[in-house]
């Protein structure tokens, strides 16, 4: 199948930085398929999303290449990708109605007039789980939690039916039972309309349940990419049996019990 | 085993008494705290837990100051931290800190990593200017990141980063009470345990006390004596972490507990 998105050699230096924050990183994304990004704090995932968005920093150096075979033209973002921020603040107009973020994807990229885009718009928040959405519909970023935030960006970043999402610690801030309700939303979106996911999170878990493929990112290059349950069984990589060993689980002593050493 | 505890007779640290918050705009009327009190000691970490959108970072920012309660009473340090003014509530306010949820918020976004950790030191005069750069030095390394980061810009470093940094900038305050509001959520598993490890050790040599807002039910049992449960503004169970999370009472402690992913499990097709 012909891929979707194609990386080669994609390495990005930062303004007045001597280090590559992404580092000749390659990579093939089907249509369709679910890739989550995993790995250190600080090694490059977000740096790659916004590469693939072009939202890098003015100054930022971008090498290799970026293409989109199956597009056979470079992506829009909104209409072919959308792209939920690790700040959810970014991701959300403080100054717009929810109503107004979510349907104007809709509007600009499906062509749909507003009253069916609202109508659109209010099915999502009720997708993403916004309690109440009509009332919702009318109210602004500031006024929802942290969760309910990243719900609403989500909603706004699948409007246009993108071709691919990226997010980026979409889920980080959601309790167990949305991240389920979430999760499920992600699966239909990838099954039904074969749209294809990165979601980059520090939650090995969800990854190794939701993703098809697994990719672990350390000092800014790609460590390791194997199929997802290949990846938690048998880590490749050194820094992915490290981090498969710090992993944080309920049957741990609590740290509060831990005799001082 | 050690347990940290400083229950014996002495008068907690934090109360919060018969809280509550509603929110009303436009048609939409919210009632994110309904009468929710809690209690905490020096040297206690309690876990606030509960689904999106109940009450949690409401109940925090209540507690911090951020936003006024429609009603009930906060005592802090022995104070009426609610009716606290003036210089009086500024000398107090370094002494219970807050790491936010979202931490690019709470940031002046032309701020260097510098400037962010050491504002503390110069408002609260706790160091001369020339200790500024060696403290801020000594508190990143405390929180696993290298001085090259210093004199970058705030919105130049990656969200983890930016997290460790707030942590950094409550540390640098020598507070008695932090309240994380999801402030490990953007760490990978290695760092956030070296994380927790050092709020844990923190903990046992100054007594502080923590406020722990997370979703992540691992994380709080990691590190909290306590947990209260909450749901639609309400705190529905309370009691020792161990006990909640193997006998857990109310339907949405069961819920929450039930519902958390497992590193090896069968995946649906
Ligand atoms: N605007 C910038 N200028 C200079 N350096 C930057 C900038 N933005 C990010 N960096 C650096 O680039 C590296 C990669 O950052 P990036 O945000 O991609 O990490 P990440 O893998 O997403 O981390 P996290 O899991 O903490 O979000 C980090 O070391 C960060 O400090
Ligand atoms: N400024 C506000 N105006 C109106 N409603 C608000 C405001 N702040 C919070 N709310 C509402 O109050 C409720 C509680 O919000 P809060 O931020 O305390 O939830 P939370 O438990 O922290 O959730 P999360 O886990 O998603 O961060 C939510 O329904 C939210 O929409
Ligand atoms: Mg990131
Ligand atoms: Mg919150």
């Amino acid at each position: 199948m012909t891929a979707l998105l194609h990386l080669t050699e994609l390495s990005v230096t930062y303004p007045r930085q001597a280090e590559p924050a992404l580092d000749a990183v390659s990579l093939d994304i089907a249509p369709g398929e679910k890739l989550a990004i995993i790995g250190e704090s600080g090694s490059g995932k977000s740096t790659l999303a916004l590469a693939l968005a072009g939202l890098l920093p003015r100054g930022a150096r971008l090498s290799g290449n970026i293409t989109w075979p199956s597009l056979g033209r470079s992506a829009r973002a909104g209409a072919d990708f959308g792209m939920v921020f690790q700040d959810p603040g970014a991701s959300l107009n403080p100054v717009l109605r929810i109503g107004e973020q979510v349907a104007e994807a809709a509007q600009r990229h499906l062509g749909l007039d507003w009253e069916k885009a609202g109508i659109l718009a209010l099915e999502l928040l009720g997708r993403v789980r916004i309690p109440d959405p009509e009332l919702a519909m009318r109210a602004y970023p500031h006024q929802f939690s942290g969760g309910q935030r990243q719900r609403i960006a989500i909603a706004a970043a699948i409007a246009a039916r993108p071709r691919l999402l990226i997010a980026d610690e979409a889920t980080s801030a959601l309790d167990v039972l949305v991240q389920a309700e979430i999760v499920a939303l992600f699966r239909d979106l990838c099954a039904a309309d074969g749209m294809a996911l990165i979601l980059i999170t520090h939650d090995i878990a969800l990854a190794a349940s939701l993703a098809d493929r697994i990719a672990v990112m350390h000092q800014a290059r790609l460590v390791e990419l194997a199929p997802a349950l290949q990846l938690v069984e048998t880590p490749q990589a050194d820094y992915t049996r490290h981090l498969l060993g710090t992993h944080i689980d309920l049957t741990d002593t609590p740290r509060i019990g831990r005799t001082v050493p | 085993m050690k347990e940290g505890l400083a229950t014996d007779g002495a008068e907690p640290l934090l109360v919060a008494n018969s809280i509550s918050r509603r929110f009303i705009s436009g048609g939409r009327r919210v009632t994110a705290l309904d009468d929710v009190s809690i209690t905490l000691s020096a040297g206690e970490t309690l876990g606030l837990l509960g689904p999106s959108g109940s009450g949690k970072s409401t109940l925090a920012r209540v507690i911090t100051r951020l936003i006024e309660p429609d009603a009930g009473e906060v005592s802090f340090a022995g104070q009426d931290w609610l009716g606290l003014k003036g210089s009086a509530l500024r000398r107090q306010r370094r002494l219970m800190q807050m790491v936010f949820q979202d931490p690019l918020g709470a940031f002046n976004p032309r701020a260097s990593v510098l400037s962010a950790i050491t504002d503390p030191l110069r408002i609260h005069r706790l160091a001369p200017r020339g200790q500024w750069r060696m403290r801020a030095n000594a508190l990143l390394d405390r929180v696993q990141l290298p001085a090259s980061l210093l004199d970058r810009g705030i919105g130049e470093i990656s969200g983890g980063q930016r997290q460790r940094v707030a942590l950094a900038r409550a540390l640098a305050c020598e507070p008695r009470l932090i309240v994380l509001d999801e402030a490990v959520s953007a760490l990978d598993v290695s760092i956030r345990g070296q994380i927790l490890d050092l709020l844990v050790e923190l903990q046992r040599q100054d007594g502080l006390a923590y406020l722990f807002v997370s979703h992540d039910l691992a994380v709080v049992k990691a590190v909290a004596h306590r947990v209260a449960i909450m749901d639609a503004g309400r705190i529905v169970e309370t009691g020792p972490t161990g006990r909640v999370i193997a006998q857990p009472s109310s339907p949405m402690a069961r819920a929450l507990i039930a519902a958390v992913p497992r590193l090896h499990q069968e995946r649906p097709r």
